[in-house]
């Protein structure tokens, strides 16, 4: 294939997964509708107004319309190690259940080899989610790890998985943090893959924000990704007040996961930001400065 | 185009029929052009809404066409001088979904992966140029047009941009 045949396929292929809202033409006829009614019919405007906003309102019932971009607050890190270091994928398994993997980002120290700071992390500090768990006990250690081509050995001092979710939280970990696709338990293990995403992660899982993140300048950068084209979104304020309850419409992301992103104003306060899709919820609990 | 002539839509005939024609393409070139999906669809919405404002000068579907793909061309442009604070900050606190998809095995996949992230990382003109030409498939002439320079200056966005993503083709 030549390069530019190469190129061709890879963009035809990347924008074939991109899909269009069924109500696009609506939403821009409302829009146009709006105009006229404003620039042709100034007395009758507030109705036509009126007519327009009430066409958006229905046809548009899931579309949160997320806010225009702004540079977001800065959000505080996670986890209250180093600042200046990278922040890694450490996969766990939850929420709640035991037989599938809900992902976090943790940081680490800047120069750390980063496969060993995500197992690290991954046996030795707990998720930031209580809900989230490790499937192996507690004690794993790293002894060493080795990288030849596309095969990462990690040398557990002779401990195995002791599930199969246990052998993919590990291979997820490490693939995210090597970029390669091969992972061998010990220098006589057989290298394993990731098994399909579908069968693998968690229905839904709630990116962003983390457990426990604090935001300032009251904006939520939500981040949502999951097994479905849509999801529920909850945001209920701690100690009572207005909640928000929202369908977020999945799309593009990664081949099999889909994802949702928006923005919201939050007056200051603690929330529970809870995502529902298939019966499966993620939570976790954001302060809003 | 099997509507012509179409000296006669008035501006909601014009943006129905250019929206059966176009719309998905453009907010799939939108998508390309950003560093993320989420507002493409936005930015190809007010291409045609802004159409619809200006169909009595434009009174052409050819013309029209140019007119969104520059609008959409400016839209992502001005969309990602504004969100360049915002990429920072989201390349700093939340790493890309840490796909290409090993899962899937397949190397076409982690290929296409590869080359799209290596075209979302170049200068925006040079990706502008590139999209422009192996996706939209257009002439020079006419990429010109939609970035608003000289076919000379897409000649060199386009060379530099092939130049730069050589060292990644070569490896696959």
């Amino acid at each position: 294939m030549t390069p530019e045949e190469t190129i061709r396929r890879a963009l035809e292929a990347e924008a074939s997964t991109v899909e269009v809202r069924p109500d696009a033409l609506a939403a821009i006829r409302a829009r146009t509708r709006r105009r006229r009614a404003r620039g042709w019919v100034t007395w009758g405007a507030g109705l036509a107004v009126a007519a327009a906003v009430a066409v958006t309102i229905l046809v548009l019932p899931d579309a949160p319309r997320p806010d225009p971009p702004r540079p977001a607050a800065p959000t505080a890190a996670p986890t209250p190690t180093p600042a200046a270091g990278p922040l890694l994928a450490v996969y766990y398994v939850g929420p709640r259940r035991d037989d599938a993997l809900v992902r976090e980002f943790h940081r680490v120290a800047p120069g750390s080899d980063a496969v060993r700071a995500a197992l690290t992390l991954m046996f030795g500090t707990a998720p930031l989610d209580p809900d989230y768990a490790s499937a192996w006990p507690a004690g794993t250690t790293v002894r060493g790890v080795s990288v030849a081509g596309e095969v990462v050995t990690v040398d557990l001092g002779g401990a195995t998985a002791p599930s199969a979710i246990a052998a993919q939280q590990l291979v997820w970990t490490v693939t995210a943090a090597s970029g390669r696709p091969g992972v061998r338990i010990g220098p006589d293990g057989e290298v394993l893959r990731r098994a399909p995403a579908v069968d693998t992660l968690a229905p839904v899982w709630l990116i962003n924000p983390q457990q426990g993140e604090v935001v300032r300048g009251g904006r939520l950068d939500v981040h949502v990704a999951g097994f479905g084209s849509t999801a529920r979104l909850e945001i209920v304020p701690d100690g009572g007040g207005e909640s928000i309850r929202q369908d977020l419409t999945l799309r593009g992301g990664s081949p099999a996961q889909r994802e949702a992103q928006l923005t919201l104003s939050l007056p200051p306060g603690r929330y529970t930001v809870t995502v529902t899709l298939a019966g499966v919820s993620d939570d976790h609990t954001v302060v809003v400065e | 185009m099997a509507e012509r002539p179409s000296i006669e839509w008035d501006a909601d005939q014009a943006v129905t029929h250019l929206f059966g024609a176009h719309y998905r393409a453009m907010v799939r070139l939108a998508s390309l052009l950003l560093h993320e999906r989420g507002i493409a669809e936005e930015i190809v919405q007010d291409a045609y809404v802004r159409l619809h404002a200006r169909w009595h000068k434009l009174r052409d579907p050819d013309k029209a066409l140019a007119y969104l793909r520059v609008a959409v061309v400016n839209g992502c442009r001005s969309a990602l001088r504004h969100r360049r604070v915002v990429d920072a900050h989201l390349a700093a606190s939340r790493p890309p979904m840490d796909v290409p998809s090993a899962e899937s095995g397949a190397l076409d996949l982690l290929t296409q992966a590869a080359v799209v992230d290596a075209i979302r990382r170049l200068p925006t003109r040079q990706r502008e140029a590139i999209v422009l030409r192996y996706y939209v498939d257009l002439s020079e002439a006419e990429i010109a047009e939609a970035m608003g320079v000289s076919r000379g200056a897409v000649k060199s966005h386009a060379a530099r941009a092939v130049a730069a993503l050589r060292p990644i083709l070569e490896r696959l």
